[in-house]
């Protein structure tokens, strides 16, 4: 029987270890590992001034913008690199790259380019770009998020038919065409061959007026002013776009001044940043159109009865001015005024929650019932609010709403498989190219991602305007389209455009735009 | 000789009559019959809906700090009442967390005696396990299932147990470990005591000290790791109030409405301090070590 | 030791096995990989042809043996959306998600034993339970809260630290302080249990009865027991840490591994939640070695004397 005062049992946790590493070493080990490890993090380099900081809520996914779109990668990149044609802050097209276009015949457009642009590397700029830039995208293993306008269903082929002249022939009219070169980013035949679309995307060479100068993964991407574009010296000598997810830390940033604009500004911290002297709030009315998608081909709903009492029971206005803190925009249809082939013609749907009782009676549902509410969070302003608001409104005629939040991969899904268990779901459009088309043909054609609702009529209608050459007769076709969508048929619940909300640093001359492009090279900053 | 070899360790320490009565434990007592009393009768004592919205009169401050007397602790983002949504999701919240711990306790407790008492092949296979499932960091773990399963409460209980087992396991497995080297077990083993009588006489009492702060502990972690999902969307669904998910939606706000975070903020801190103070003393009861 | 060693790596190389697995069906079980590869705004047909190229359209057996084989010659493959390769991404993550974990948990520490050790010691006196009230402040507001009022007040209001990005020393400062001030709360409690315990051990009141110095009674030997389960909770703490302290990240702009990862998970994207996962894994095995090997240094049952 051992006692207390000899030592200890020679029992051990672990055989045969405790023996072997004294505490010294392990210090010593412990210590070069942190000091290996953990190296000093990257300091910014500033070269002539402060340099103008983004903030925008998430990482670029890449800088080729002839390969990856969303809002968040374009613009940055599209200071690097520019597209053939442009919108200014109105939303009409204005030349970039090319200088005059024209269609040939209708499916063959034609653009001259601009003479004298070189890119950053130094090589001339020219058709054999435009070509290179395109065919890349019509090349499916480049996988581009492009093809939904340029694959081999749309462009026949894209031809150089001089130094600066570019042909595209389509395999059908379409009239939008010009309208989707704006988001396209030309790119240099040579630099992308030599380096490999990998490193390209993280550090492209254009002709924009911006060189990049680094993108540290994960930490912030850094351009420099290229004081040979074509368009004139930029007034801002650097940029540095960075990224936070958490919306009061951006807000947070603006305010202590490290940032000099920030995107989604929560409406509701609008009066935080109104009482800052460093900066001010900047809104503007965007394409963007939110809406409730409803599986028409699923009791009650496929009765439009029961939906149009669905409108009438969403008090729209009260989510506007107190939810949306009055940035959103009253829509009666499922795009707004700015987008061509809207129809002004339209009403919205008038909160009475009376007539929605008695269309539910009409319908067979006086009592109301219950459905599924599918729902996704922090991808619209406000979406959870708004999901839970929609939610109380209805109950308030009976309708009992199961609201789920899901992963927007599960919804996204959603609209593009066929899902019987939903009843309603969030939903929302970009509303891109500002033309009527975009939104219609993805959401409201059988042959887009109609999963819930379409109409061979309306089908026609939209195959017709997408060829249409003449712009009367389009716009027209259109405003036609979004009648029968609005009156008749309401297959979803009309909501708002939102108000895009921007903090913006008093030192910098930048205003916003509706197709939420932040464009720099023009701006200034004391 | 042998006698003193057998019985526990005897310890004449810090007098307990010291205090005469033990202010910790009597706050610990009073505030976590408050959170259970709370738990099971808050919708009663609601006096407001809490799903009642009222859009016109969002973000009000509370009663004491200028906004209207109706709503004595403010209301949220969707101009509904707070105090109510407090009293309310208290049973939510609890019933999760303390569901979580009892599963992931169980577990993790029997397989760390297990592991650390017998030691050999079982205790190296257990813990190569528990590496497998440590080498996930849990927040994706629960992210992922729950993205996949979706998130109702009962896959919450599953996913929190889940993440918590180990920490259980292990503690308790370096707890028999150096336990098991001490000689009143070394002399029951000579003296023929069975296993279970070992493990019942004299681990379990040794290590019910720091099993309780840990449960103590894991209450407060499940509660706020509920709050964590939340904060990514996965926590239990809206619009069902629970404490964790209330801070994680009013954190936007903390600039401009403070109290919609911070409300149920509070309610969280005193109900952990008297876990915790609760819990303390409790083990102080309980330790054998400390009995004189 | 050498065959210790061999043996904890060859365990290491079948965790990871299992990890890559897990991680594996984990990035394909629910959602479509190659929708959310696509565009927002892709047609039916476009998905089809992303879920082509990427290889998404054969069986998942296949998939996953043909990323086992890549693995095998270091080919950890490129992320569906970033476009680039995966270890390019983690690489760029790994130092800043050190660097939080090390230095949160150091301030852990700091914060921790002085005030554990100060608890357990006045046991039921008022250092007690004043420290424990305090304990109970950092451990019961969530990790968002506290980061954001910190941010609030220190960036905002009186402008002395940058709220996020990684840019500097300073920037270190909130996130490392917000965390480990959280850490530090658990382990306050821990420290103190441990404490308590082992002033009660015999052997420290034999050292006592020898005459040894009260002082170094308590450091030689109270100290280091009571760091056992200390050193256990530091361990799995610095495991979860190293899957990135996810809230921290968000709330603070820090470029770690655990946005990525939730980020990759939650838009589906295979080879990085793949990689990822076996990042993770690696480290937190080697930091359970590392706690395996401070246990033998630490128990004074251990060492001789």
């Amino acid at each position: 029987m051992r006692t207390c005062t000899r030592g200890r049992p020679r029992g051990r946790p672990e055989e045969g270890v405790g023996r072997m590493v004294s505490q010294r070493q392990l210090i010593v080990l412990a210590s070069a590992l942190l000091a290996i490890l953990a190296g000093p993090p990257l300091t910014p380099a500033t070269s002539q001034g402060r340099p103008v900081v983004v903030m925008q809520g998430v990482e670029p996914l890449g800088l080729d913008a002839s390969i990856t779109t969303g809002i968040f990668s374009l613009n940055p990149a599209l200071h690097i690199l520019e597209p053939l044609v442009d919108f200014d802050e109105k939303l009409r097209i204005i030349p970039r790259l090319a200088t005059t276009w024209k269609w040939v015949n209708p499916t063959t457009f034609e653009l001259t380019l601009r003479p004298g642009v070189k890119f950053h590397d130094g090589t001339p700029f020219g058709a054999v770009d435009v070509k290179f830039t395109f065919d890349r995208i019509l090349d499916a293993k480049n996988r581009s998020d492009f093809r939904r306008y340029f694959s081999e269903r749309t462009v026949k082929e894209v031809q150089a038919t001089g130094e600066r002249t570019v042909r595209f022939v389509l395999t059908e009219p379409r009239p939008v065409f010009l309208r989707t070169l704006t988001q396209v980013g030309i790119t240099p035949q040579k630099a992308v061959t030599e380096m490999g679309a990998e490193r390209f995307n993280r550090a492209p060479v254009g002709t924009g007026p911006y060189r990049i100068r680094e993108w540290a993964s994960g930490v912030r991407i850094t351009m420099t002013a290229n004081r040979d574009y074509w368009g004139g010296n930029p007034r801002i000598p650097e940029l540095v776009w960075r990224w936070v997810s958490e919306d009061a830390t951006r807000v947070a940033e603006l305010l202590s001044g490290n940032a000099d604009i920030i995107t989604g500004l929560p409406p509701d911290l609008v009066k935080q940043v109104d009482e800052n002297a460093t900066a001010r709030v900047a809104s503007v009315r965007s394409l963007r159109t939110a809406f409730i998608l409803i599986n028409t081909k699923k009791p009650p709903f496929n009765d439009v009865r029961v939906r149009k009492a669905l409108n009438h029971a969403v008090n729209v206005q009260s989510i506007i001015d107190n939810l949306m803190g009055g940035f959103a925009e009253r829509v009666p249809t499922v795009m707004g005024p700015f987008v061509a082939g809207y129809n002004p013609r339209l009403k919205p749907f008038a909160y009475d929650p009376e007539t929605a009782r008695k269309l539910l009676a009409e319908a067979g549902h006086p009592g109301g019932f219950t459905a599924n509410f599918f729902a996704f969070r922090g991808r619209l302003l406000k979406d959870r609010e708004l999901s839970e608001a929609v939610t109380a409104h209805l109950q308030r005629i009976g309708i009992n709403l199961r609201l789920q939040f899901l992963d927007f991969a599960v919804v996204f899904g959603m609209t593009q498989r066929y899902n019987r268990d939903v009843d309603l779901m969030l939903w929302s459009n970009a509303n891109n190219n500002a033309d009527a088309s975009y939104n219609l043909e993805l959401n409201f054609y059988s042959k887009g991602r109609g999963t819930y609702w379409s109409d061979p009529k309306v089908d026609e209608l939209i195959e017709s305007a997408a060829t249409e050459v003449d712009e009367t007769r389009r716009e027209r076709t259109y405003q036609e389209i979004l009648r029968l969508i609005t009156e008749v048929h309401v297959p979803v619940v009309f909501l708002y455009d939102q108000k895009d909300l921007y903090g913006v640093s008093r030192r910098l001359e930048w205003e916003p735009r509706a197709d939420e492009r932040i464009n720099l090279w023009r701006a200034f900053a004391r | 000789m042998a006698e003193a070899a057998l019985a526990p360790p005897r310890v004449a320490r810090v007098p307990r009559a010291r205090i005469k009565l033990d202010w910790g434990g009597a706050l610990g007592l009073v505030l976590t019959a408050a959170v259970v009393l709370v738990a099971l009768f808050g919708p009663r004592l609601a006096p407001h809906g809490p799903l009642e919205q009222t859009l016109e009169a969002r973000l009000r401050p509370p009663a004491f700090a200028g906004g209207a007397r109706a709503h004595w602790l403010g209301t949220d983002n969707l101009g509904r009442d707070i105090l109510s949504r407090i009293l309310v999701g208290a049973r939510p919240s609890l019933l999760v967390g303390l569901s979580a711990i009892l599963l992931a306790g169980a577990f993790g407790i029997a397989v760390g005696l297990v592991s650390g008492y017998y030691r050999g092949t079982l205790d190296k296979v257990v813990m190569r396990v528990a590496d497998v499932q440590l080498a996930f960091p849990a927040i994706l773990l629960a992210l992922a299932i729950l993205a996949v399963a979706g998130p109702s409460n009962l896959n919450l209980v599953v996913v929190l147990a889940l993440s918590w087992w180990v920490v259980f396991a292990r503690i308790t497995r370096g707890e028999v470990l150096a336990l098991r080297e001490r000689e009143f077990i070394g002399a029951a083993v000579a003296l023929g005591a069975g296993d279970r009588h070992i493990v019942a006489r004299h681990v379990l009492p040794n290590i019910a000290g720091t099993m309780l702060v840990l449960a103590s502990v894991s209450l407060t972690r499940a509660i706020l790791a509920e709050a964590a999902l939340s904060f990514l969307g996965m926590g239990i669904q809206p619009p069902t109030p629970t404490w964790g998910g209330m801070i994680s939606d009013g954190r936007a706000y903390l600039a401009v409405a403070w109290w919609v975070s911070t409300m149920p903020g509070l309610a969280l801190t005193l109900g952990v301090i008297g876990f915790n103070l609760l819990g303390d003393y409790l083990r102080d009861r309980i330790d054998p070590r400390l009995r004189s | 030791m050498v065959r210790y060693l061999i043996e904890r790596l060859a365990y290491t190389v079948l965790v990871l096995l299992a990890v890559s697995l897990a991680a594996f069906l984990l990035a394909h079980l629910s959602g479509d990989p190659a929708l959310m590869a696509a565009p927002p705004d892709a047609t039916p047909q476009q998905v089809a042809e992303v879920r082509r190229t990427l290889g998404l359209d054969r069986s998942l057996p296949e998939q996953y043996l043909i990323f086992l084989g890549r693995i095998a010659r270091g080919d950890f493959g490129s992320s569906f959306r970033h476009r680039v390769p995966t270890l390019h991404l983690l690489a760029a993550r790994i130092p800043p998600t050190l660097l939080l974990a090390l230095t949160s948990l150091g301030i852990a520490v700091v914060m921790a034993i002085p005030v554990g050790v100060a608890a357990g010691v006045s046991r039921g006196g008022a250092m007690d339970l004043v420290g424990r009230i305090l304990v109970t402040l950092g451990q019961s507001a969530p990790v968002f809260w506290t980061g954001i009022m910190a941010i609030l007040l220190l960036s905002v209001r009186w402008r002395v630290l940058p709220a996020s990005g990684y840019e500097g020393w300073t920037h270190l400062v909130l996130p490392a302080g917000t965390l480990g001030l959280y850490s530090a709360s658990e382990l306050v409690r821990f420290v103190r249990t441990g404490v308590i315990d082992v002033l009660g051990e015999d052997y420290v009141r034999t050292a006592r009865a020898k005459g040894l110095p009260s002082r170094l009674v308590l450091f030689r030997h109270v100290l280091r027991n009571a760091l056992i389960p200390v050193i256990t909770f530091i361990g799995l703490r610095f495991g979860v840490l190293m899957g990135g302290a996810v809230v921290t990240e968000a709330v603070f702009g820090w470029p770690g591994v655990g946005s990525l990862m939730v980020d990759a998970v939650l838009n589906r994207d295979v080879p990085l939640v793949q990689a990822a996962l076996m990042a993770t894994a690696a480290s937190v095995t080697l930091a359970n070695l590392a706690v395996d090997l401070m246990y033998g240094a630490i128990d004074p049952r251990i060492s001789h004397g």
